[in-house]
Order: structure tokens, then C-alpha cells, then sequence
């Protein structure tokens, strides 16, 4: 068995992101839950997970436990772990170590308050917050990897070496999923924009529909005894663009070459009233403000409220410029095993072409042809590359001297956080 | 395991061999396998190993934190199994009174020194992360850090007693760090790393131009060689045959009393005998020399030249001579294989003379064109009308081939003296 390294202890791996939310077990190869960050809630009651904000209620609003990657209500995102724990999991959570993420510009604020919560609340006999890059490293078998996620809200570029963060060379951006469907929509011509927009209608509200021809009037009927709020509608929109973006778009493989592009085939997407329309060039556009944010004029930043973040957004630059500058402020030896370990992981890598887009633009930039870069084969991987981290690091028999323990915790107090967790 | 488990070795082997490797090893093997089943349940009559999860502390921890895992009941307890890669690489720090009295530093303060000491604890001497998280003052290069830290590692190696003197050097010699090599070095990573992609395409084209100029003169050396080759060949051959003579003579008492040349004793009486009966004995371990047994060697060098003993023959029959000796004494057919030798080296060079001639007429028909289109002529042209190419020196005079006669050596011979002694001998 040592010969593997692996020894489990039915660690407990929670990784929280802008909207997503994975926990399962180390050891597992894929989270056992997935749900969103968001809660529904109104005066008295609050609901979370698929049972959440998926789900239509009278009067029930929407929001967030989650901002810029960093918790921003811990009240609310404690309930979000509980559900997590009792509804989903269902475990009692003082057999359980607790393996937490936590991206590079989490705050000492942030990662205290969830160590206590950990220990207070759900009474883990053992704790730790991993950084998701360097998880992410892990997961595709690296201890040196420049790591770029590209998220629901942020694209972030991390240098890590022998399983360390580089902490100067940090980057990141607000680009994420987000903005490319925002940007998606805005690239439509004016008649498709306003097609869509008339006719994006959540499922919940439509009582019936006809199927029609592609191109045609949807027919359906709208429920008229309900009346959503707007956080509820907001949410279930962009719920479905996000759906649309997904399944359309891509980006071109070799720069903007319209002439290519053209050639490439039409995607057609059909709405939840019916509707159904085709999408060529726009899906390709979409993309591009990944790699060049400064043409598509992105929203601003918004800042996390309980804390601002340690590392702030730069102003959106190109994604290779990105890059660049964070190989730069990585120390000369490294750099060369940072630039043939580029891993792209998050949500967003997903999207077709992406990883041969930014090994093009990296030629071009650098003009350094040891560059290359990786990304996992299968969209599991590269989704919940930092949950898949955790999961090895987890069950490792040599990380288990690593747990903060409750003993240590009632010792030290706040400061064994940032004393163990590097 | 596999004292639980019965596996059925036979069917196991085949099985286990990939078809295509199997069919490499044995002509005759079936081309598919069929694989029974390994008979898993052999052991069926044994029970299951009984696991069970267990608490167990780590000795790699201080607080003794109990964690659950799965364990075999058949196994022993033991400590922690994983506790022992709890390692670190030892890095090293000072005691309060080893800083006072060797450690001080003008450029370093003992705050400083102390929070480098203990970041290089806390991250285990993983430089650039040391680098990187370093934040006391700014405008410390890693080298800076570096060359305290190693400054501080020798001075405690040399202070601290060990009763090995040569592991203190070798440890000395481990920290060993040249600052300014380093950063020199650094350096020259750095402007590596900031080429513009101009730069680069520049210095890969100028890369290439240098190795085809290279190779040209190479190219161009060889063929110089060669034709400096088959043209002081007879010119050595005469220097050197003179000289020979000399060597010969003054060599000739002492080659003559000493018997270790002989390979066979020969007595005295059989050695009269051969003299009277003009006999010559070769000594075996000098290899037989002649233009028709030509040692390895001189016959690469020739391999070019392609002169076959058929062609020396040839030759010879044209000039009316025939290639028996009618009396083969040793003197004889020394003088014999003289004369083939002197043939040999007449056909080469006739040919080097016809190659060099070609080239000549060749080169000179270019000028001769040139000339005739006088108003445009190339530069190529010109080139070559003004810079003679080297194939085109003066050629030497043909020595006859009665010059040489009996006269020239094996020119590519190092035994030459030998042959020469073994001459005087008769
Ligand atoms: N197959 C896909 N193709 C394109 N985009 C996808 C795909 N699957 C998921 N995404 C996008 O990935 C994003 C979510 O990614 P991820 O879960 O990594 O974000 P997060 O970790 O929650 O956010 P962040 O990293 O910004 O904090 C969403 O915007 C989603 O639309
Ligand atoms: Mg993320």
C-alpha cells in the first residue's frame, strides 16, 4: 500500500468558486456534488443546492454566497455547506477531515473565518486550505505549472513551483464566463438580439408549446399566475444563456481569420419556448474577448464585500500579455519549466479550440518554441481540476501530518492557518 | 496475495503475453489465445481478510490527532508508515553566540539574516520560492540571499569540529557560490529570454549560413589535402629513400648481431648455407611488403586512386616487361617491386594531372566565356578568372618512372628502415 502513497482517511474535499460548488471525498475521482452557489431565499426560508434557485417560488428572491471567487456572506454560506454536508453528503462531519480551496487572492480574513467555521461549526477533527492552482497542478501531475483557470468571473494566471505559489507572479483579470456571454449577446446583429431577447423565457413560466420550424414564430403559452422576481428572472436568464454560449460557441484556432470562419458550420440553439435560431460568425466573436478584452469594452470589477481581495484585477489586458507578465516576475531559472507546463483549467477551458488558441498566441508573444501547453482531455478534469487536486492530496498518506487539528486550533487560534497552510 | 489466490499460472502466462510479441517468439503459436478464466475461486474454502477502520496517530505530528483509516487485522501494529518521508534537507542555522562572533555582515543586519534563515526552514531551500516570498526589503536578488546563506553555511562548516577532514571539504565545497558568475549568468538567461522574434529568426539564419560555410571549407580543405597527397608523394619517396640509405648503413651493425629480429633461430651453419644459395628468409612478423599486398592501411588511402595490381601488370606488359622475374633472388624482386611501386605512381598521377587538366581547361573555358561577353560578366565568372580555384596550381613534373627505380619505396610504409635492413642484409 505505501508504495501507492495513497492512505485514506475519508477526507472531506470542499472547492467553492463565483458559481460553482464541488464536494465529495478524497479519493474519488469526481465530486459527488455539484450544485450552485446560489440560494433562493425570502423572509423566513432559504433553499440551496438543486433544490435552490432552480426551483420556482413565489416571491423568492436570488443571490449569491459567492463574489469574486472569495465567500461574501458566511452566514449564508455556511447554511450552503450544511446543506451540502447533511442534505447531499450526508455525513456527520466530526469523522471527517476538511480539505478546503482557495484561489491566490484569497484573503487571511477569508480563510480564518472558514477555518473557524470549520471547527466551530461543523467540529472537523482536522482542517486545510489548499491554493485550487496548485491543486490543479497536482491534478494533472505537476509540481511545477503555470496554471491558468478561466472561470465564471475571472481568468487568473498562477506560477507555481514545487507545489508552491509564486505569489508576485499572480495575475488575473474579471474575464470569465460571464463577460463572454455578455459579449456574445452584444456581438449579435440588432434583429437577432432582440429575438432572443423576446423570446428568452425560463421553462417554469411556460405552460405549453408547440414544436415549429427553425426560423418560425415559437408557439407557446406563459403561465399568467406567476410573478417572478427580478434576481429570480435574472438568474434563470442567464442560467440559459449560459446553456446557449456553451453549446455554440468556440473560438478560432489560428487568430481571427473571417474569411475561415465563415467556412466553419452554423450552430443552431433552441430556447426553452421553442424558438430556434442559428448562430455563425457571432459564436466566434464570443470568444475573443478571452484573449483580448480591450476592443469589447468589459464590464468593471466588483469587489468582494467582506473583504476586498488580496490580489487585485489588473485592468483587462490580453490574455498573452497576462501570461507574459507573470512568467516575468517568476525567478529566471523557473521560467522555462513554468513555459512547457502551461495547464488551462476552469469552466471556460471547455470551450473548443481555446487551448490551441492560447499555444498560438504564445508563439507569437514569446517566440519561444519551448512553449506548450496542456490541458486535461476530458472536461471533468479540466472543470474540477482543483476538486480532482484535492482528492489526491487528501488521500495521501504523507499529507496527513498536515491537518490542522482541533487541538492545535484551540491552541494557536486564528494564526495556525497562515502558519500551516502556505 | 498470492497465498489467498490460486491462480492458474499455465493459462496466466499465455494470456499475459500480447498476441503479437508471443507470435515474434514462436512460429507456431496460435494466433489467438483462448484465455480461461484464472480460477479465481481457488480459495474459496478460506475466508475473507477481515479489515477494519481503525483510529491511528502519526509520529510525524506533534498533537497526536487521531485520524480513521481501513486496516488489515493480520497485520502488525506499527508506527505510522508514511511518517518516515517526514524529512526536511537539513538546512542550516546558527546559535546566538556562532552569529556574534563570525556571522556579522555590514549589508546584513541579524533581523534580516534571521527572517532569511527562517524562510529557507519554512520552504526547505526552494529558492525561488524563498525569492518570491521574501519581502523584507526590496531590491534583494536571489543571488544576494544565495551568497549570505551560503556565506553563513561555510562558516559554520568551518567552525564546527568534525572529525573528518575531507567531508568538511567536500561539504565546503558543496556551498562553494560565485556570486558574480551567477548574476553573469542570470544575465545572459535573461537576454535570451527578451529576444524580439527578429532576433531570433536573425540568429537561427545566421546559425545556418555559419554551418554551410563550415562545411564548405571543409569541403574544400579535404579535396586540397588530396591533391597535396598524390602530388608530394614522389617527391617524399625520393627525400626519403636518400635519407633511408643513410639510416641503413649507420643501423647495419647492430641490426646484424642482434637475434631478436629472428623469429626462428637460425645456426650459423644454416645461415652460411643461405648465403651461399642466395636464400633470403622473411622474418615472419614483418608483413610482406609488395605493390600486390598492400597493407590495410595505405590501401584505404588509395582506395580512390583505384590502382589494381591488373593496371600495374597492364602497364608494365605495355613498356615490354613481363611480370615474372626469371630470378626471383631477394635483391631481385626488391628492385621488381621498386618498379611496380614507381608504375603505380605513375598512373596515379598521370590521373591527377588529367583531373587537374580538366579543371584547368574547365576554368579557363568559364574565363575564356566570360571574356567573350566581356560587358556582363558574372561575378562567379570573375571570381573564378581572377582567383585561380587551388585544383589548379601548377602541376608537378611527371618523374620518369627509371628515376625511381629501385629507388622508391612504399611511401606510406612507417617499417621503412626495416625494409631497407632487411635489403642490406643479403
Ligand atoms: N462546456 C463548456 N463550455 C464552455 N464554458 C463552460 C463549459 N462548461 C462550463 N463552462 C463555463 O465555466 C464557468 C464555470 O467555471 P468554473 O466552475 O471553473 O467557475 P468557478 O470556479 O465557479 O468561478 P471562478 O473560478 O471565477 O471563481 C461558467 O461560466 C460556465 O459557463
Ligand atoms: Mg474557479
Amino acid at each position: 500500500m505505501v508504495i501507492y502513497g495513497a492512505d485514506e482517511v475519508s477526507a472531506l474535499v470542499v472547492s467553492a468558486g463565483s458559481t460553482t460548488l464541488c464536494a465529495g471525498y478524497a479519493g474519488e475521482d469526481a465530486p459527488k456534488v455539484v450544485i450552485p452557489t446560489h440560494y433562493t431565499h425570502n423572509q423566513e426560508k432559504t433553499f440551496f443546492g438543486d433544490n435552490g434557485p432552480d426551483v420556482y417560488r413565489d416571491g423568492y428572491q436570488v443571490d449569491n454566497t459567492m463574489k469574486d471567487s472569495l465567500v461574501d456572506d458566511f452566514d449564508k454560506f455556511t447554511e450552503l455547506l450544511e446543506h451540502t454536508f447533511t442534505h447531499c453528503l450526508r455525513v456527520n462531519t466530526e469523522d471527517h477531515p476538511l480539505l478546503f480551496t482557495e484561489p491566490a487572492w484569497n484573503t487571511q480574513k477569508h480563510r480564518e473565518k472558514i477555518a473557524e467555521i470549520a471547527f466551530d461549526k461543523f467540529n472537523v477533527p482536522g482542517f486545510y486550505i489548499a491554493n485550487d492552482s496548485v491543486l490543479s497542478a497536482f491534478a494533472a501531475g505537476k509540481s511545477t505549472a503555470l496554471i491558468i483557470d478561466i472561470g465564471a468571473e475571472s481568468t487568473s494566471v498562477t506560477p507555481i513551483v514545487d507545489g508552491f505559489v509564486l505569489r508576485k507572479g499572480v495575475v488575473r483579470n474579471n474575464i470569465g464566463g460571464t463577460q463572454i456571454t455578455n459579449n456574445y449577446l452584444n456581438s449579435l446583429d440588432p434583429t437577432q438580439r432582440s429575438n432572443l431577447n423576446t423570446n428568452l423565457i425560463p421553462h417554469q413560466l411556460i405552460e405549453s408549446k408547440t414544436t415549429v420550424e427553425p426560423g418560425k414564430n415559437p408557439q407557446f403559452t406563459t403561465r399568467s399566475d406567476i410573478n417572478p422576481s427580478e434576481s429570480w428572472m435574472n438568474w434563470s436568464k442567464s442560467k440559459i444563456l449560459k446553456d446557449w454560449r456553451e453549446s455554440t460557441s468556440a473560438i478560432s484556432e489560428n487568430g481571427w481569420d473571417h474569411g475561415a470562419l465563415m467556412q466553419r458550420p452554423i450552430k443552431s440553439y433552441e430556447f426553452p419556448n421553442g424558438f430556434a435560431d442559428n448562430y455563425q460568425l457571432c459564436r466566434f466573436v464570443a470568444n475573443e474577448i478571452l484573449i483580448n478584452p480591450i476592443p469589447f469594452n468589459p464590464l468593471p470589477h466588483t469587489p468582494n464585500t467582506f473583504e476586498p481581495a488580496s490580489i487585485n484585477c489588473s485592468y483587462p489586458k490580453p490574455l498573452p500579455e497576462l501570461i507574459k507578465e507573470s512568467i516575468q516576475a517568476a525567478e529566471t531559472d523557473s521560467r522555462h519549466h513554468l513555459l512547457s507546463n502551461i495547464i488551462i483549467v476552469g469552466g471556460v477551458s471547455a470551450t473548443p479550440g481555446l487551448s490551441e488558441r492560447i499555444q498560438n498566441e504564445l508563439y507569437a508573444v514569446l517566440s519561444n518554441t519551448r512553449v506548450k501547453v496542456h490541458s486535461p482531455a476530458n472536461t471533468v478534469e479540466r472543470k474540477f481540476a482543483s476538486w480532482l487536486g484535492g482528492s489526491m492530496l487528501g488521500s495521501l498518506g504523507t499529507f496527513h501530518q498536515l491537518w490542522i487539528s482541533q487541538d492545535e486550533w484551540r491552541e494557536f487560534g486564528n494564526p495556525i492557518v497562515s502558519m500551516r497552510c502556505k | 496475495m498470492a497465498s489467498d489466490i490460486e491462480f492458474d499460472v499455465e493459462s496466466l502466462k499465455t494470456s499475459q503475453i500480447p498476441t503479437n510479441l508471443l507470435a515474434m517468439m514462436a512460429e507456431n503459436a496460435p494466433s489467438v489465445v483462448a484465455a480461461r478464466n484464472p480460477n479465481v475461486y481457488a480459495g474459496k474454502g478460506k475466508q475473507a481478510r477481515k479489515w477494519k477502520w481503525e483510529s491511528f496517530t502519526n509520529p510525524a505530528r506533534s498533537d497526536g490527532l487521531q485520524l480513521r483509516h481501513w486496516k488489515r487485522l493480520d497485520e502488525f501494529d506499527e508506527p505510522y508508515p508514511y511518517a518516515r518521508f517526514n524529512t526536511t534537507s537539513e538546512p542550516y542555522s546558527y546559535s546566538e553566540d556562532e552569529y556574534d562572533r563570525m556571522l556579522q555582515d555590514v549589508t546584513w543586519s541579524r533581523d534580516e539574516t534571521d527572517y532569511l534563515v527562517k524562510l529557507i526552514h519554512e520552504f526547505d531551500v526552494r529558492w525561488p520560492v524563498i525569492w518570491d516570498r521574501y519581502e523584507w526589503r526590496s531590491g534583494r536578488t536571489l543571488e544576494d540571499l544565495k551568497a549570505r546563506y551560503f556565506d553563513i553555511c561555510r562558516k559554520l562548516i568551518q567552525s564546527r569540529i568534525s572529525s573528518d577532514e575531507s567531508s568538511t571539504n567536500q561539504l565546503l565545497q558543496a556551498y562553494q557560490f560565485d556570486k558574480e558568475r551567477e548574476m553573469m549568468r542570470k544575465q545572459y538567461v535573461n537576454s535570451l529570454f527578451a529576444r524580439t522574434p527578429q532576433q531570433i529568426t536573425e540568429e537561427e539564419e545566421l546559425y545556418i549560413e555559419a554551418k554551410r560555410i563550415e562545411q564548405d571549407e571543409r569541403k574544400w580543405r579535404c579535396e586540397r589535402d588530396e591533391l597535396v597527397r598524390t602530388v608530394s608523394m614522389s617527391r617524399n619517396e625520393k627525400r626519403k629513400a636518400s635519407g633511408g640509405a643513410d639510416i641503413a648503413t649507420s643501423t647495419l651493425a647492430p641490426m646484424s648481431t642482434s637475434n631478436e629480429e629472428q623469429p626462428h633461430k637460425r645456426t650459423a651453419k644454416s645461415a652460411a648455407y643461405d648465403a651461399q644459395h642466395y636464400i633470403t628468409r622473411p622474418s615472419s612478423h614483418l608483413p610482406l611488403k609488395s605493390s600486390s599486398n598492400i597493407p590495410p592501411f595505405s590501401r584505404a588511402t588509395k582506395l580512390a586512386q583505384k590502382i589494381t595490381p591488373q593496371r600495374i601488370r597492364e602497364c608494365l606488359q605495355s613498356m615490354g616487361l613481363s611480370d615474372k622475374l626469371q630470378y626471383p633472388t631477394a635483391a631481385n624482386v626488391a628492385k621488381y617491386e621498386g618498379v611496380k611501386e614507381a608504375t603505380a605512381q605513375l598512373q596515379e598521377i598521370r590521373r591527377a594531372h588529367e583531373r587537374v587538366a580538366n579543371e584547368l581547361r574547365l576554368a579557363k573555358g568559364i574565363s575564356v566565356s566570360a571574356d567573350e561577353r566581356a560587358t556582363a560578366s558574372t561575378p562567379v565568372a570573375r571570381a573564378a578568372s581572377e582567383h585561380p580555384t587551388p585544383t589548379s596550381t601548377p602541376k608537378p613534373t611527371t618523374p620518369a618512372p627509371e628515376n625511381s627505380m629501385g629507388l622508391s619505396t612504399d611511401s606510406s610504409d612507417p617499417n621503412e628502415s626495416n625494409d631497407l635492413n632487411k635489403r642490406r642484409k643479403l
